[in-house]
């Protein structure tokens, strides 16, 4: 099943916590920043405990989760608070820090995994734009309609942006594929 | 009448079983007569598949479940001290002086006993941080400033901290009987705010020493000995070595995997001297690592842009 229906929301304890990997996964995508990272989805646990009465029988959590998680990055942003936003359109700079937030995590995991590598490679030299729209679909598997509620944008856009952000990666698996084992390491 | 692209976008809306009614129905009708779009389908299956594959198994670091756990307790805490408020008010009047004392021991004591935990809290965490940024850095992560002058990495410290910071590198660290060497700092965030790592090197280990506000992080808990009017807290986490100790408005916490032998000397990180021998033979309190990187002193300290 793709989402969990709210039940008992009750249940304090467990509220959520199942989605904590992939909001931390998504937070270090947005910051580019473990410690910034964990601060947001600390900030998002509390916000989320606190309009949790507000959920209804039929919320998404964990769309709503990541809504929470965004938005309040998007704050943190107009304030000024954290440096990175999602403003480079299309362009082949800004994936090597992803790159670099995600190896350490996978490092251990991948270690053989050669084309899980390069796929990773490839999604840090997209565009934030994309990245974002590929992690919610590809790795958290949101519907288009959760995405549009994530991102803030008509489905339209979700649509269209994720069929560019796929096409892109198309050309750049090309290119990597061709790459010898381990490229991108180098800096670690 | 549908043209190629039409096609394409459903059959990326069909992998994506965003494709509904009608519409489904007519791509599985044409899929079964054109070749063309079958062999779209199967490659973006495979596309979808490799990509879904390559999902990085990202896990929340352990301290923050911790984090978020404890707060999600708290509104439990706030319950409880609720019905004691509407209870209250059932007390029988000559009770009440009673039941007002023993209320404000119960708050006095759940003031104490909340202050404590939260300073336990407050030093699992950074141990925990500092475990995390020690292991973190034998990934080859680099050093922000690479230097082995005290006075350079202070200086580079002292600019980007909230906090007064100090290099802890006088006493039985600052002469030439050290093992180790400075090998430079990195910023780091703890709590928040911006933390000091230092990392020095030995010729088969390294060291990592997380310095931060007290407000911040605290030391507790642990094997406490006492030396030059300071507190070290030692412990061990698995294979790593873990010392922490406040001084002066800072928390430091020292993580190192060096092997500490039996009797947990200075001579594992310091070359033992005869008077520095006479000194650890005299006390009953041995620290595994007596003064580890005890602090520069107040007139050291001055030139530092503090």
């Amino acid at each position: 099943m793709m989402f969990q229906r709210v039940g008992r929301i009750s249940e304090n304890e467990a509220f959520g916590i199942k989605y904590m990997d992939a909001l931390y996964g998504y937070a270090l995508m947005l910051t580019r920043n473990s410690f910034e990272a964990e601060d947001l989805v600390q900030e998002t646990y509390v916000r989320a405990l606190e309009a949790q009465h507000r959920l209804r029988e039929d919320s998404n959590i964990k769309g709503w989760f990541f809504t929470i998680l965004r938005n309040i990055w998007l704050n943190q942003i107009r304030k000024g608070k954290s440096g990175p936003q999602l403003v480079d359109v299309d362009g082949e700079e800004g994936g090597a820090d992803l790159l670099q937030a995600h190896a350490l995590n996978s490092q251990e995991i991948l270690i053989g995994k050669e084309d899980a590598e390069q796929v990773q490679f490839a999604i840090g030299r997209l565009s934030a734009e994309f990245r974002e729209v590929i992690l919610l679909r590809e790795f958290e598997e949101l519907s288009y309609q959760k995405i549009a509620v994530v991102l803030n944008c008509p489905l339209g856009t979700v649509m269209s942006r994720l069929g560019r952000a796929r096409a892109k990666l198309r050309t750049l698996l090309g290119e990597t594929s061709c790459r010898p084992p381990g490229y991108g390491k180098a800096s670690r | 009448m549908k043209n190629h692209d039409d096609y394409s976008i459903m059959i990326q809306l069909f992998i994506d079983d965003e494709l509904k009614g009608q519409e489904r129905e007519y791509l599985i009708c044409h899929l079964k007569d054109c070749a063309s779009c079958q062999e779209e389908l199967e490659e973006a299956k495979v596309f979808s598949t490799r990509v879904r594959g390559a999902r990085p198994k990202i896990e929340a670091p352990p301290a923050l479940c911790k984090k978020i756990l404890s707060q999600m307790s708290n509104p439990i805490n706030q319950a409880t001290s609720n019905l004691l408020v509407q209870k209250r008010s059932a007390v029988r009047p000559h009770w009440r002086p009673l039941a007002a004392a023993a209320t404000l021991l119960i708050a006095v004591g759940g003031v104490l006993f909340t202050s404590h935990l939260r300073r336990e809290l407050r030093a699992g965490n950074f141990v925990d941080a500092a475990v995390a940024e020690h292991r973190g850095s034998g990934d080859g992560r680099p050093l922000d400033v690479q230097s082995s002058s005290p006075d350079v990495v202070a200086a580079w410290f002292a600019q980007r901290v909230s906090f007064p910071f100090r290099m802890p590198n006088a006493g039985i660290a600052a002469d030439d009987r050290a093992k180790y060497t400075l090998a430079g700092g990195r910023l780091v965030k703890f709590g928040g705010e911006p933390a000091a790592l230092l990392e020095f090197r030995m010729p088969s280990n390294r060291i990592s020493l997380l310095v931060s506000s007290d407000k911040l992080a605290a030391a507790i808990g642990g094997k406490v000995t006492r030396s030059a009017g300071l507190s070290f807290h030692a412990k061990d986490l698995g294979e790593l070595h873990v010392a922490t100790w406040d001084n002066k408005g800072l928390t430091y916490a020292l993580i190192t995997s060096a092997a500490m032998g039996s009797n947990r000397s200075c001579s594992t990180c310091h070359r033992e001297s005869p008077a520095a021998t006479a000194t650890l033979k005299r006390s009953h309190e041995r620290f595994w690592n007596a003064q580890p990187l005890p602090e520069i002193s107040d007139n050291q300290g001055n030139h530092f842009p503090y």
